[in-house]
């Protein structure tokens, strides 16, 4: 529900015509942040395509991946803010990555927009005959082995916190990437995984379970599961996908690229919209301005909190 | 993909300290990696403690396996060489000679130059037509999109190594050579440039 | 068995119908494509399969893309390329004893001496005939071998297991790699090492990178293999003729053809096929032998078996038989270890491991092979194991493959004599330009072009020192799924550090891989 408030809110905000000033000397290059033929990827050159058509400026996307956005963004960073440099990847590479890096930080980057949001949510095999995190515990606490699928940091100390608030005891296996954690719990290499998005065909066939939701509301794919919230763990690993630039970048380029792609996002019609619906559904979330940047900041030094737990 | 069978050398065994080299130079690397490189260069030890408070092994876990791994296997190389000294047998024995050394330093100065003239023939070529009053560009970046300045300097740049590459092959040029170095430049400006999209030819991936 | 006809079914309606269920001939083009472009590359002298595929993959992608519809038509021309190169290998071969591949080296020492005595036609239809016999052969193979290994592999494995098992195979290579085993186990670990430049597995940023937040992704698969592979070579072949003192090329003129092949002759070649053929099947089902020592096995077996040994080197056609059909039912078994378990066994191979993992979702290993029992969804699809379908979607790109070798593939070998006076000095300077772009276009700029430069003068060291490229190039593809493999075993294991020792086949795995490098070890003494 938010977020369709929010598109009509930076639909008024930003769409007006009188913006329209500012147009790239050249080409812009988008960086996206993670590999070709992945979701990020189809999601950045859609819209890439469709800005193009839009404004009729020259939009390069350019794939540049590696540890979740931060090889792009590392990259990024030492670029002109002149608009015609942007990068695509997710909010925890902004909120959370620069923890942990020595050359990112999230003061370092312009934040234009975010486009859509994730999934995030707590997945088991159906076979495993758990339905909820309680059946979680009660297996655990029966002695049984559980091993958590986890793609990065971040996620991992989330299930550690999840794990601990249980007050059961897991083993963690890092894999490649969400739909590695996917393959993980399929074949079997673990019990109990995290994903963000690109489980719903398994969802949907049947094959995977959710368990609970790791976002601040219910998952669309079943809404039903409480949040990590309802069961007394504070936690939100949600992120949403974002187009960034380096830091100081001027007012007029940031809201013009931004309202552009409000523009676009909030065009039914528009095939960027549709494949947003499909796989990150229910629609579009844009936040952009100042709100943006206080959520980056604000869920950073949140994240930093987290993390404290663990350095004892 | 490799020589024909027949070709396996003969006067092996008097470079048999090529093989020595290859021993030694392997335990130099390795001792440069475990003392220098690694310690430097990654960001965990060789076991570390994660989250829960677990050892699990770091990310040098694996390199400094490796590398451990080739001590034994250099030793055993340097070893059976030196055994294998006096009679045939051993590991075959290779060289790198000086001329192969000045062959490499000319293909890549050949390169390099082909490098040199992709980056340069675009902005020459922007001055130039700014300079006439037909363009008014701010620089290359701003035309690293448009024809025929995206793909000015890769077509120049590649004719050269292509031509460049047949002077060293054949020790002269002919008129023809040059045409097909163009043609082949102009072939890939053909299937990168103009049939497919969002594909950038050197140099304009790196602006 | 009804699933098992349903997947074949689905395998091979998915090459000819697209997601859609829309009629679709771009697949089936492509491998015509292949076929064509393989042959002709077979017949230029300095040009091989592997070659002609490392350089067509990076250009495939550039014009198809990354997408599940893309991985059809790439695959389908490497295919083609790959049968399409071991045919056309042979002609310049018999015609003017310059053997286009290194494979087809052995072919020469009976296939010229029948083209001298005016049976050249004669000679190069006995080739073509073998080659695509040895070839159907070892597919047949193929199709039945690799599920059945696959279904029983996955049965088995765990995480240590598939851990011990890479090792295993990583050992195995080494040690049948040839005359410097030592030296090739260097490379290998070598090869292994590179490739851990830019990953990371615990979050703690990017290793080995020399502070290059480019290099924060590893680097970039197919310009590394396009350096290692092919530049060097053609780095060392035009060094070759720049050393040369008469480097002008001669031209040659094809010699009297002669009557063609009659199908009687055919008929009576078929056992020396078989023979040849299944020794060229078994050596290929094996990673890490090259296809010389299938048909140079072939080539002495058939000699000795032969009523008359004394013919062959003066031109027998049962020579031509035994080396073409063992050469060419290499290419197919080969597929064995690297569709069940992702493990490639020589350098067509690579290409084919590397077009699948980079294009799509699917990936190759034990999981192709798995029966998922096919369910209709509501709303959403199909559910079913796509990598299973596309399994049997390469084994019908392959027949097609036979199928064209066996009709275009005869009718053009004649003409092919022609090919062999295109000037190798303009060839390789031509072949370095498009790879150098290639890298460049592909893998993220300059990064890709450096990264193929480096790994030339890695490929090029490698070869001069007479260290075997093989255990390199695989140790680079496989060492990331060992380090995934043993580090996920042991946290997953809750952090027992003999986790490797507690599964008896992994133990017997391991135990495998000593005997293997003990048995090394006593060789190179």
């Amino acid at each position: 529900m938010k977020s369709i408030i929010m598109v009509g809110a930076s639909l008024a905000i930003f769409a007006s015509p009188a913006f329209a000033e500012w147009k790239p000397d050249g080409p812009i290059r988008l960086w996206i942040g993670y590999g070709a033929g992945g979701g990020t990827d189809v999601q950045g050159r859609t819209l890439a395509k469709e800005i193009e058509a839009l404004r009729g400026w020259k939009v390069i996307p350019e794939n540049k991946a590696g540890d979740d956005g931060t090889v792009m963004s590392a990259q990024l960073k030492s670029e002109a803010p002149d608009g015609q440099t942007l990068g695509f990847a997710i909010t925890t590479t902004y909120d959370f990555a620069p923890m942990n890096s020595d050359n990112l930080a999230p003061e370092d980057f312009t934040y234009i927009t975010t486009t859509a949001g994730s999934q995030m949510a707590v997945l088991a095999r159906a076979d495993s005959g758990w339905n909820t995190l309680e059946d979680l515990q009660a297996a655990a606490n029966g002695g049984e082995q559980i091993v958590w699928a986890n793609w990065g940091t971040q996620v991992e100390a989330g299930a550690e916190l999840v794990a601990r608030g249980l007050g059961i005891s897991v083993n963690h296996l890092r894999t490649e990437g969400g739909k590695g954690a996917l393959n993980a719990l399929v074949s079997m290499d673990a019990n109990v995984g995290w994903g963000g998005g690109v489980q719903k065909p398994l969802v949907e066939a049947g094959v995977l379970k959710i368990l609970a939701s790791a976002e601040t509301g219910p998952v669309a794919l079943d809404p039903e599961k409480p949040t990590l919230k309802d069961i007394g763990v504070d936690l939100n690993l949600g992120y949403q996908y974002i187009i960034t630039a380096p830091a100081g970048m001027p007012e007029e380029i940031r809201e013009e690229i931004a309202s552009v792609v409000a523009e676009i996002l909030a065009n039914p019609e528009s095939e960027t919209r549709q494949f947003i619906e499909k796989q990150y559904p229910p629609a579009p979330i844009v936040t952009q301005g100042e709100a943006l940047r206080t959520q980056i900041l604000s869920t950073y030094d949140a994240n930093i909190e987290m993390m404290k737990v663990f350095d004892k | 993909m490799s020589d024909a069978p027949e070709e396996i050398t003969s006067s092996s065994h008097q470079n048999g300290r090529w093989n020595l080299w290859v021993g030694f130079g392997t335990l130099a690397f390795a001792a440069l990696c475990l003392l220098v490189w690694f310690p430097r260069d990654i960001g965990s030890g060789f076991m570390q403690q994660n989250l829960t408070g677990r050892t699990v092994p770091g990310d040098s876990f694996f390199p400094i396996l490796l590398v451990a791994l080739m001590v034994p296997l250099a030793a055993l190389l340097i070893l059976s060489q030196l055994r294998a000294k006096r009679g045939t047998g051993g590991e075959l024995v290779g060289h790198i000679s000086l001329e192969n050394l000045a062959f490499l330093g000319r293909c890549l100065i050949l390169t390099g130059a082909s490098l040199l003239v992709m980056n340069i023939v675009g902005p020459s070529l922007i001055w130039l037509t700014n300079m006439t009053g037909l363009t008014t560009l701010s620089g290359y970046r701003a035309a690293s999109a448009s024809f025929p300045f995206d793909v000015s300097g890769y077509f120049f740049g590649a004719t050269l190594l292509t031509c460049g590459l047949i002077r060293i092959t054949r020790h002269r040029l002919r008129p023809s050579d040059l045409l097909i170095g163009a043609a082949t430049a102009a072939v890939l400006i053909l299937i990168f440039d103009g049939l497919l999209n969002n594909i950038q030819l050197p140099p304009n991936a790196d602006l | 068995m009804d699933l098992l006809l349903q997947y074949i079914g689905l395998g091979v309606s998915s090459v000819f119908y697209g997601a859609q269920g829309v009629l679709q001939l771009m697949p089936v083009l492509m491998v015509l494509i292949g076929v064509l472009v393989g042959i002709l590359i077979g017949a230029v002298p300095g040009m091989s399969g592997p070659f002609a595929m490392a350089i067509a993959l990076p250009i495939l992608v550039s014009i198809f893309g990354y997408g599940n519809d893309a991985l059809y038509p790439v695959l389908g021309c490497l295919l083609g390329i790959m049968k399409g190169a071991t045919v056309g290998g042979a002609v310049p071969a018999i015609l003017f004893k310059t053997p286009g591949t290194p494979d087809a080296f052995l072919t020469t020492l009976d296939g010229y001496p029948m083209a001298r005595k005016g049976q050249g036609r004669k000679a190069i239809q006995t080739a073509h005939f073998a080659s695509v016999m040895g070839d159907n052969f070892s597919d047949i193979v193929l199709f039945i071998a690799a599920p059945t290994i696959a279904v029983a592999v996955e049965r088995i494995l765990g995480l240590p297991e598939k851990s011990a098992l890479i090792i295993l195979s990583l050992c195995f290579m080494a040690a049948v790699v040839g005359k410097a085993p030592l030296k090739g186990l260097l490379g290998g670990l070598l090869g292994m090492f590179v490739s851990l430049i830019g990953s990371t597995m615990s979050g703690n940023g990017p290793r080995l990178t020399f502070g290059l937040p480019e290099l924060g992704n590893g680097l970039p698969l197919t310009s590394a293999v396009l350096g290692v592979l092919v530049i060097s070579e053609v780095l060392m072949s035009i060094e070759e003729m720049h050393a040369a003192p008469s480097s002008e090329d001669t031209t040659r003129e094809a010699p009297e053809m002669g009557p063609p092949l009659s199908w009687a002759e055919r008929a009576r070649m078929l056992p020396g096929i078989l023979r040849a053929a299944a020794i060229g099947t078994a050596i290929g089902a094996l990673p890490g032998i090259g296809t010389t020592t299938a048909a140079t096995l072939s080539y002495d077996t058939a000699k000795r078996r032969s009523a008359t040994p004394e013919a062959f080197g003066r031109g027998t056609p049962e020579g031509v038989v035994a080396t073409e059909a063992a050469n060419s039912a290499v290419s197919g078994a080969n597929l064995i270890p690297v569709m069940s378990l992702g493990i490639p066994g020589n350098f067509a191979a690579v290409f084919i491991i590397l077009a699948v993992e980079t294009i799509g979702d699917f990936s190759f290993g034990p999981q192709v092979f798995q029966f998922t029992p096919i369910k209709e969804i509501e709303g959403f699809g199909t559910i079913l194991n796509a990598n299973l379908v596309l399994a049997f979607g390469i084994f019908t790109m392959m027949v097609v493959a036979n199928f064209f070798n066996w009709t275009l593939g005869g009718l053009l070998m004649g003409f092919l004599g022609h090919l062999v006076r295109i000037p190798k000095a303009v060839i390789l300077p031509v072949i370095m330009t498009v790879s150098l772009t290639a890298a460049y276009v592909q893998d993220g700029g300059y990064l890709g072009l450096l990264t193929a430069g480096v790994f030339a003068m890695i490929g090029y060291g490698l070869r001069r020192l007479e260290i075997s490229i093989l255990p390199f190039v695989i140790g680079f593809l496989l060492a990331p799924t060992l380090e995934g493999l043993v580090r996920g075993a042991f946290t997953a294991s809750g952090g027992d550090a003999f986790f490797l020792l507690k599964s008896p086949i992994a133990i017997a795995m391991l135990l495998m891989s000593l005997l293997l490098l003990a048995r090394m070890f006593r060789q190179s003494r």
